[in-house]
């Protein structure tokens, strides 16, 4: 089946970079018509993928007519390729769709860095082999990179690109780079895991390498931010899950889960933290991304313990988990970021202490951002809940060992925290009364780019209602790494063990009665009158939105961290010059020629 | 024949927590303070009063404002919905698991914060910084606890766990009780949020107060229903068992009333850490209980 539908993805990943190119030189007479084919060819990548996931496929392989003689680059179109291509075709669609209809102010922020950075993603999960998979992610994230302004935010994203890249091809240089060669003869599994979190965890953004992720997202205009988070960060997801799961040794030890883990932990505490606390609109929703990272490497650690023990249930739970949250991080990510760049825009800040009230200005844009928001928060009906859900029933099933207990603390306060985080953006920028003049004048995102906006809204709602029906799409992708059918898991979430559904049909006739009761009373029509403020004064002339001090800041949610004693200043002494460079270099390509050597070996 | 049966006990059930939700209130305040004691119809009287009067709604706020008060009594009936009173086995049964349950109880919170927001004004604010706060501290706590109760009955039904303790037959009671201690403080803290009234009137006033009246009583059914399942009916039981039922799910409600007042003499909101920190140790202790417990089957 994938046989036709491989060549015609590659045909769009060369449209599409044709496209960039296009878009580069004619920039401002085609915006629009750039951006809509674009989207057309994100759309028609959609479809394809749909159809080759419906019909199932075989996964095919296409050499490249590129590469060295006798070895030639490889592509491939597997069920995990197709579940992760799914959703960045359908992002995609939608980010060129939006950005066809609105233009960015930042200079370069144009369609170019969209049309590239997709093919190149597209690239890195349809590759075969290191190479392929290298070349593909450095065009995706250079389009981001250059999307940035000139500073310093956006070099670690080079620096994190590169490290990601070099790790890939460590991992596959011992088995002259083909994946087919990894998966006969796989890398030590410690080793794997070391490279594994310093390559795409760094880009996924997982401790102790995050630091970059947060300040990268405030960096770049609001359009390259939705490709870091909607694009970038799921294709981290895909690396990790393609590295340690699919080329990963399926006998590896138990304990080779535990830096995923431990990573995992630590970097859903710090992004839900950084999310309920930062002040910036867009670095909250960066830290929310980054605390969906430390749940997939929570979900992708429990799989490699379920292999190790071999309990099937456990493996086919985290793997929904981690394949839903993937989801959830492209859709809401693109979302969230294009949600709060249409904020930036038109209210004139992305602090939420000068915002508020921008439900009853921006409707669109808060029907946005509260789709993004509860699909990151997991409250029942949201699409987060049910990885929360999924989670935790894999936890009910891991093997019974006391430290297990620390990733249940930590699932459950990082979601608190994004609950908070929740309650913080929405309540504070998008509820009351407004802060400030921009915020009071700000005008919907435009009549052509709202349907963009609604149906990314309207999926993550859908996927949360019904995760059943679409974890049966991944059924094959469940096959291929856990080889095992995960029976009709799919069916049971939809209609049995996943209560949602039934719950909200419960609920909207639950509503219908509150609704009756209330008119049956036959109540005069509700009268409109000035808040009461406690017997207060109006705020005098000079503060024609009120008073600040009087509408929640979005402060004192969280409770004080102690003060950590300060570590002396670190001084670094010796300060290299030119000359060392060559040698420095030289050296550092020896080693890795060593350790390529030595790892072949083993 | 059982389904009618299970569409019958929930029909029942229904009925009877709402009926039963405002008058635990009114027990509750007339229980707490004999001396000017309050009628014990007070709530209901009050609730059908607000009914008739026109709402008046403060200027610049928004949907949310407006749909909260039906929302918070859509979740909290969804809540009583799931939650057993005097039988096992209803239509619910199969919806009935305790992380959603959790899940539903966070909602609510969240939608008062929401609520809060919206009016902009500062004891809005003040009223939502503290509910969010409290929420910080008790939602995890609340969703370790209901993970115990799975990890160390091996499911996560709530009404599986209830016919499987009927029975005798859950292996990991310590770790239960404790979890259900913790629940116990958690749903005492639940009742003490402080209050967003004084934003509201007429019928959403009412709304509100009745969902904080069924929210109360779902937690009582909850803690009720894993503490002291006695004389808890299954669906096929017959009509005699259905009255046993009814008569323990009604000595659990009077009980979990003479608490409420009692508990309402001796600790106040500000003991709010005090207990908060309790539930929170009670919980670890439960969830590493369960978690070093034997290999699930």
């Amino acid at each position: 089946m994938s046989d036709p539908i491989l060549p015609l993805l590659v045909m769009i990943v060369v449209a599409l970079l044709a496209l960039g190119v296009v878009a580069r030189f004619r920039a401002f007479r085609s915006r629009q018509a750039v951006g809509l084919a674009g989207a057309g060819l994100c759309g028609l990548g959609f479809m394809l993928t749909l159809l080759a996931m419906i019909v199932g496929q075989d996964p095919g392989r296409v050499p490249l007519p590129l590469g060295l003689p006798g070895m030639p680059l490889m592509l491939a179109f597997d069920p995990l390729a197709a579940f992760f291509l799914l959703p960045i075709f359908f992002t995609g669609t939608a980010s060129m769709a939006f950005a066809a209809e609105i233009a960015d102010p930042a200079p370069n922020a144009n369609l170019a860095g969209l049309a590239s950075c997709l093919a190149g993603v597209v690239l890195t999960m349809l590759a075969a082999d290191g190479v392929v998979m290298t070349i593909g992610l450095a065009i995706a994230s250079g389009s981001v990179w250059a999307m940035a302004e000139q500073d310093a935010g956006r070099a670690p994203l080079l620096v994190v690109t590169g490290l990601a890249a070099l790790t890939v091809l460590g991992a596959t240089a011992a088995s002259d780079f083909g994946f087919a060669a990894v998966r006969a003869h796989p890398v030590w599994p410690f080793v794997l895991c070391g490279l594994t979190l310093a390559g795409p965890g760094a880009l996924a953004g997982l401790a102790p390498f995050h630091a970059w992720l947060i300040p990268a997202h405030a960096a770049l205009p609001a359009r390259g931010a939705a490709m870091l988070s909607g694009t970038i960060q799921p294709l981290a997801y895909y690396m990790l899950i393609r590295l340690l799961l699919d080329l990963g040794d399926p006998l590896a030890p138990g304990w080779s889960s535990v830096p995923v883990l431990a990573s995992g932990v630590a970097t859903a505490m710090i992004g839900g933290w950084r999310a309920a606390a930062d002040m910036d609109l867009r670095a909250s929703l960066a830290g929310l991304g980054q605390r969906q990272s430390g749940l997939v490497a929570i979900g992708i650690g429990l799989v490699m313990v379920a292999r190790a023990v071999d309990i099937a249930a456990l493996g086919a739970l985290a793997l929904a988990a981690v394949l839903i949250l993937a989801v959830t991080q492209a859709v809401c990510g693109t979302l969230g970021q294009l949600a709060a760049g249409a904020v930036q825009a038109e209210a004139g800040s992305r602090r939420i202490v000068l915002l508020g009230g921008l439900i009853q200005s921006m409707p669109i844009v808060a029907i946005g951002m509260g789709a993004a928001l509860l699909g990151y928060a997991a409250l029942p009906p949201g699409v987060a809940f049910a990885a929360f859900w999924l989670l935790f029933q894999a936890l009910l099933v891991v093997p019974h060992a006391p430290w297990f207990a620390v990733i249940a603390v930590v699932v459950a306060v990082s979601a608190a925290l994004a609950g908070v985080a929740l309650v913080r953006i929405f309540g504070v920028a998008f509820l009351g009364r407004p802060r400030g003049p921009r915020a009071a004048g700000a005008m919907d995102i435009a009549y052509p780019a709202r349907p963009a906006m609604l149906v990314l809204a309207g999926v993550s709602v859908a996927i949360g209602l019904v995760p059943g029906l679409f974890l049966l799409l991944a059924e094959a992708t469940v096959h291929q790494l856990l080889g095992v059918r995960s029976d009709d898991r799919g069916a049971l979430l939809a209609w049995g063990g996943y209560p949602i559904l039934p719950l909200l049909l419960a609920a909207v006739a639950i509503g219908g009665a509150v609704v009756k009761l209330v008119r049956h009373g036959g109540t005069p029509a509700p009268r409109e009158a000035a808040a009461w403020h406690e017997g207060f004064a109006p705020a005098p002339a000079w503060l024609p939105f009120g008073d600040p001090l009087t509408q929640s800041a979005g402060a004192g949610l969280l409770p004080r961290l102690p003060d950590f004693p300060a570590l002396p200043p670190w001084r670094w002494r010796w300060r290299p010059r030119g000359v060392w460079g060559l040698p420095l270099l030289l050296a550092a390509a020896a080693m890795l020629l060593i350790a390529l050597r030595w790892m072949g070996r083993a | 024949m059982t389904t009618l049966l299970s569409i019958l006990a929930q029909l029942l059930h229904m009925a009877a927590v709402l009926i039963a939700a405002p008058l635990l209130t009114g027990l509750a305040d007339w229980l707490a303070d004999r001396r000017a004691a309050p009628d014990v119809l007070l709530p209901w009287n009050a609730v059908m009063r607000l009914l008739r009067r026109q709402p008046i709604r403060a200027i610049g706020t928004s949907a949310v404002a407006r749909r909260a008060p039906p929302l918070a009594v859509i979740l909290a009936v969804l809540t009583v919905f799931l939650v057993p009173s005097f039988c096992v086995g209803m239509v619910s049964a199969p919806l009935a698991d305790l992380l959603t349950i959790a899940g539903l109880f966070v909602f609510g919170r969240v939608v008062l914060v929401l609520a809060a927001m919206d009016t902009g004004t500062g004891r809005g604010a003040v009223a939502a910084t503290e509910i969010g706060r409290l929420g910080l501290a008790a939602d995890p706590v609340l969703q370790l606890a209901v993970l115990a109760i799975g990890l160390a009955a091996g499911v996560g039904n709530l009404d599986a766990i209830l016919a499987m303790r009927a029975e005798g037959l859950v292996p990991g009671l310590p770790a239960i009780m404790l979890a259900v201690a913790a629940l116990v403080l958690l749903g005492w803290s639940d009742g003490q949020l402080p209050k967003i009234e004084a934003f509201f009137s007429g019928p959403d006033l009412a709304l509100l107060r009745v969902s904080e009246q069924i929210r109360l009583l779902a937690w009582c059914d909850l803690v009720g229903a894993l503490a002291l399942p006695y004389g808890m009916a299954t669906v096929a039981g017959g009509f005699t068992a259905w009255g046993i039922g009814l008569l323990a799910w009604i000595g659990r409600t009077l009980l979990a009333a003479a608490l409420l007042a009692a508990v309402r003499n001796f600790v106040t909101a500000a003991r709010m850490r005090t207990v908060l920190g309790l539930a929170a140790a009670l919980c670890g202790i439960a969830v590493v209980l369960a978690f070093a417990g034997g290999d699930p089957t």
